[in-house]
């Protein structure tokens, strides 16, 4: 059955993470927490068949006195152990002074939703990262309208920056049940407005683990580009997000629970 | 002036803006059909449909030739909305772009 008639699966970036006709897939721990726990992580993602790595090293957290990421130390563990996987590291920059550091680790730069209205960074990130194949994942604010969402991605291209994704992320709503409400139509209308891919990250959505499997595979229908997925070797013992993050066996069953949704879009899942 | 004429001059001038409503109407469609060419044109073009530059072009002109009595910053809204409903709608019925 080919549902994709109709559906916009060619947008791609140039520097290769998103390809027309594939839906990819960034899984990993919300922080590095030390160089056993990443290497595990990273193990995980490999073994489960993706290519790509997010980890945080600088970490944005509601409450200053909450684990704010190793920094430094953080980037050389997942650009060490990334590169023994063959993996691709994505991580978030908050602070402009980072973004040099951050690129020496990291191939895709990612911007928070706490910053996404941050126009001097989005600016300097989208200067730092034309020409190159870094690439940039701008975040939707978790009250940015489409329209604002867009503009902010266009602080960034016209630096000259061209590998540049959305990223659904959940907005915040009346709802208490799920952490954000993750907002499938967002997906659908930045696709019909512009040729920058959009992917979907379900763990910071919903906040629960329950909900990341079924919201990919709604996310793989509503013609998202990928994932930015949580997964953690020891999710319990996370030092963030624990209650979010997928099981390694749940993570290595994500590509068979996707590819039968991806594949009646048109798409593989990498 | 008596209660019989104040009611007669209420009706007339609320005919007046009816006919102004109309013709609004019109201009209205008339610009969505212009649209509708537009976003199929730039779909067949492969063209992205979102473009700031432009769309600041639209708002800042309508500002330009806004002589009053409303305020600029309400042009700016009213077309603000008359641009992205418009947009919205065209968008739904066009077919995405390969």
């Amino acid at each position: 059955m080919d549902l994709s008639t109709g559906a916009k699966s060619n947008a791609h970036t140039p520097n290769g993470m998103i390809k027309p006709g594939a839906f990819r897939v960034i899984a990993g721990p919300c922080t590095v927490e030390s160089y056993d726990q990443f290497f595990e992580g990273a193990k995980a993602v490999k073994e489960s068949g993706f290519g790509y790595i997010r980890g945080g090293a600088f970490k944005p957290r509601t409450s200053p006195y909450s684990f704010q990421g190793l920094g430094r130390e953080g980037l050389e563990i997942m650009s060490e152990v990334a590169s023994r996987f063959g993996l691709k590291v994505v991580t978030e920059v908050m602070d402009p002074y980072d973004i040099e550091l951050v690129m020496e680790h990291a191939e895709v730069i990612q911007i928070g939703a706490r910053n996404m209205q941050n126009f001097s960074l989005l600016r300097r990130i989208g200067a730092a990262i034309a020409g190159t194949d870094h690439g940039a994942i701008l975040k939707r604010g978790l009250a940015a309208s489409v329209d604002e969402w867009l503009l902010a991605a266009e602080y960034i291209t016209s630096e000259g920056a061209e590998n540049v994704v959305l990223c659904e992320r959940g907005i915040r709503t009346f709802e208490t049940s799920t952490r954000f409400t993750l907002d499938l139509s967002a997906i659908i209308v930045a696709k019909r407005l512009t040729d920058l891919p959009v992917i979907v990250d379900p763990s910071h959505a919903a906040g629960r683990r329950d909900l990341v499997i079924p919201l990919s595979k709604a996310s793989v229908a509503a013609e998202a580009d990928g994932l930015l997925v949580e997964s953690h070797h020891e999710p319990e013992n996370a030092l963030c997000d624990a209650e979010q993050a997928l099981s390694v066996g749940d993570l290595k069953g994500l590509k068979d629970a996707l590819s039968p949704f991806a594949g009646a879009m048109g798409r593989e899942v990498v | 002036m008596t209660e019989a004429e104040i009611e007669g001059r209420i009706r007339e001038l609320r005919e007046r803006v009816d006919d102004v409503d109309l013709a609004l109407i019109h201009t209205l469609n008339e610009r969505a059909r212009i649209v509708q060419e537009l976003v199929a044109l730039k779909g067949e073009a492969g063209v992205a449909l979102f473009d700031p530059k432009r769309e600041e072009e639209i708002l800042r002109r309508a500002v330009e030739k806004n002589d009053g009595p409303i305020y600029d910053s309400s042009m700016r809204d009213i077309f603000e909305m008359i641009l992205h409903r418009i947009r919205d709608i065209e968008i739904q019925r066009s077919e995405p772009r390969q």
